[in-house]
């Protein structure tokens, strides 16, 4: 699998998936099948609380795009590759949306590449033809974050939401019980 | 979003109790041949910085002149807890600064990510969670720390103060003892180091729990708890057994308790039956008092507003409990609706809650007759995608639920019910997308049958 394998199937990105009609939640549970390639499987790692009708359109076609990038053929994986993906759709993009518009993650090569990167990144592929350090550099290079310099402050308040993220989920956060009893 | 998890052991003794020494009363109340089977492990983890935040609480919250706010106004310190709010917590920045400009938040909206309440002042290392069962609303991780979480202690002793009931500090006795009566539930021994040692007990009266039914009995009994605290099931539970045990208070909360039920429990156990209104979200709120609720934190702003706008009514007015303020810095509350419903009056500057609907207990059973708390289902129900739900049972048993959700779960929550209440009941399940359920509930229990 190359970058340019991935742009290609990227670009030609149906219209379908970048309607806000769209059930995103639907397309996300098909894509995890298709990723697993169990198409009984009900119990995926999707965040059981997400509701997606109520994030912002850009966001939630964000996700739809990647969901289309996440169905090129060669994108196979298990629950624990589910989790990354839960990284990327849900932690990483949920971040970025703010500053791209969805059309140019289709119209704009940049910004098409650095949504792979993203996903590339999460999941700690690396693709055929590069080293770690070559896909570290042309991901940072393409960084909308880092081009427009936004997360100086708030890369602070995403680091801080992230760790607060991992605390949550700390077995030692979750030694705690409610004292009036019904938890 | 982090993936919820339950609760989990994770901690040794000494994390749990960084300032108590002596822990041998609570592996006898662990290891007592009557003991039941504790399936959990609690600790306070008050160290000394803590412990003092605790005991400053406990001073403010406990004092005998008591100066809410008067009809019409703001409290002062309003203005600077919001300031904090929009300075320090990511929920609320580029808020106007003005409170009476403020919009109001929902239980979805922690719901959704819980980690934009938390300060920017919080200390990480102070970060403890837990998830509720869903009984108002779906699951929900609600977070907070050691300094919160001890807090509902003093604000315990504050309504007791009025009865002059004092819990003692003593490290060879059980202080409180929090009754369930479940299927399934968290039980430990612990100890409270603001109550110096003293023992705190979390029960579950169910059979299963326990070696020998007697147990129960046996066990209340040697231990003789000074507070009890629970719900009205348990508590009926509790009577039905009638231990020859003497608390010095009977603490109710989480739904409506009865008067009938009030004065039953007063009449066997020889002592105040007080009910309390709270909410995980921010603990105590209110107690009983005739026929209305009184306030009991001054660091608690109390407002009534519409259901369905953005609209504050006026006093007298019934409408949707609206609350501001508390003492937790990882769940700082501005505006936040309590899903409750009631009118308020101010009297002598303290607030009172009139036509209060507290959540009124429901009776549920399963095919064969036998009580099922609707917990249970709460329970249940909390491992699938649902938005809500409401459920009621009709005379005859036959389920008819309302669920909201975009998965396809039909078949799931058919099976599920069906686990719970027994595989003959019949069921009628209508499974809506999300978002039709516009002014009700998010989660809601009826039945045909009486308390």
């Amino acid at each position: 699998m190359s970058i340019y394998d991935l742009l290609d199937h990227l670009k030609k990105c149906p219209i379908e998936f970048q309607k806000q009609e769209v059930s995103t939640h639907a397309l996300v549970g098909d894509v995890y099948r298709k990723i697993t390639g169990d198409y009984t499987f009900k119990e995926f790692n999707i965040p059981k609380a997400i509701d997606f009708k109520n994030y912002p359109v850009d966001y939630r076609i964000a996700i739809q795009i990647s969901c289309w990038l996440l169905s090129y053929h060669k994108i196979k994986g298990d629950q624990n590759f589910l989790n990354k993906i839960n990284t990327f759709l849900f932690d990483e993009l949920s971040i970025l949306f703010k500053y791209v518009k969805s059309p140019k993650w289709i119209e704009d090569d940049d910004r098409s590449e650095e949504l792979i990167r993203l996903f590339l990144n999460c999941c700690n592929i690396i693709l055929e033809g590069e080293n770690m350090a070559e896909a570290a550099d042309r991901f940072e290079s393409l960084s909308t974050i880092k081009r427009l310099g936004v997360l100086e402050k708030s890369k602070a308040a995403y680091d801080r939401m992230m760790e607060i993220r991992r605390k949550l989920a700390a077995e030692k956060a979750r030694e705690a019980a409610n004292p009036y009893g019904r938890e | 979003m982090a993936v919820n998890k339950g609760p989990q052991i994770a901690l040794n003794d000494q994390e749990r109790f960084p300032l108590l020494e002596n822990l041998g009363f609570l592996k006898q109340l662990k290891q007592d041949a009557h003991a039941p089977s504790y399936n959990f492990e609690s600790g306070d983890r008050l160290n000394d910085s803590h412990l003092n935040q605790v005991n400053l609480y406990a001073q403010k919250i406990r004092e005998r002149e008591r100066h809410f706010w008067n009809e019409n106004e703001i409290p002062e310190w309003i203005n600077t807890y919001l300031a904090w709010c929009i300075k320090t917590v990511p929920f609320y920045k580029n808020r106007d600064l003005k409170f009476l400009n403020q919009t109001t938040i929902r239980r979805n909206d922690i719901h959704q990510a819980p980690w934009s309440f938390v300060s920017m002042d919080c200390n990480l290392d102070d970060l403890l969670v837990y998830q509720t069962s869903g009984t108002t609303g779906p699951a929900m991780d609600v977070i907070f720390d050691p300094v919160a979480q001890a807090s509902w202690i003093p604000q315990m002793e504050s309504i007791l103060d009025d009865l002059n009931i004092k819990i003692s500090r003593d490290s060879n006795r059980v202080a409180i003892a929090m009754i369930c009566d479940q299927k399934k539930t968290l039980t430990y021994a612990s100890l409270s180091t603001y109550l110096e040692g003293a023992g705190v007990l979390k029960l579950n009266l169910h059979e299963g729990d326990w070696n020998q039914k007697e147990d129960r009995i046996t066990y209340l009994e040697k231990y003789n708890p000074e507070v009890l605290t629970g719900d009205p099931f348990a508590f009926t539970s509790l009577y039905d057994l009638k231990p020859k045990i003497r608390p010095k208070v009977m603490i109710s909360s989480a739904m409506k308790l009865s008067e009938q039920l009030k004065k039953q429990l007063e009449a066997y156990f020889q002592c105040p039956v007080i009910d309390v209104f709270s909410m995980t979200e921010c603990r105590n709120i209110a107690f009983a008092e005739k026929d209305r609720y009184r306030a009991i934190r001054s660091d608690l702003y109390l407002e009534i507003f519409d259901p369905k706008s953005d609209q504050l009514l006026p006093e007298g007015e019934v409408g949707e409990l609206v609350i501001s303020g508390g003492n937790n810095p990882f769940l700082p509350l501005v505006r936040y609706r309590t899903g409750d419903f009631c009118s308020l009056k101010i009297e002598n500057a303290i607030p009172y809650l009139y036509d209060f609907e507290a959540r009124e207990p429901v009776l549920l059973y399963d095919s064969n007759g036998v009580f099922l708390n609707n917990i249970n289902v709460s329970r249940a129900f909390a491992k699938f995608p649902l938005a809500g739900f409401s459920l009621h049972q009709s005379a005859n048993y036959h389920l008819t639920v309302k669920a909201w959700s975009n998965d396809a779960i039909h078949k799931d929550l058919i099976s599920q019910l069906h686990h719970l209440f027994g595989a003959d009941i019949s069921i009628d399940l209508d499974l809506l997308p999300v978002g039709n359920n516009d002014g009700v509930k998010p989660v809601n229990y009826s039945s045909d049958f009486e308390n």
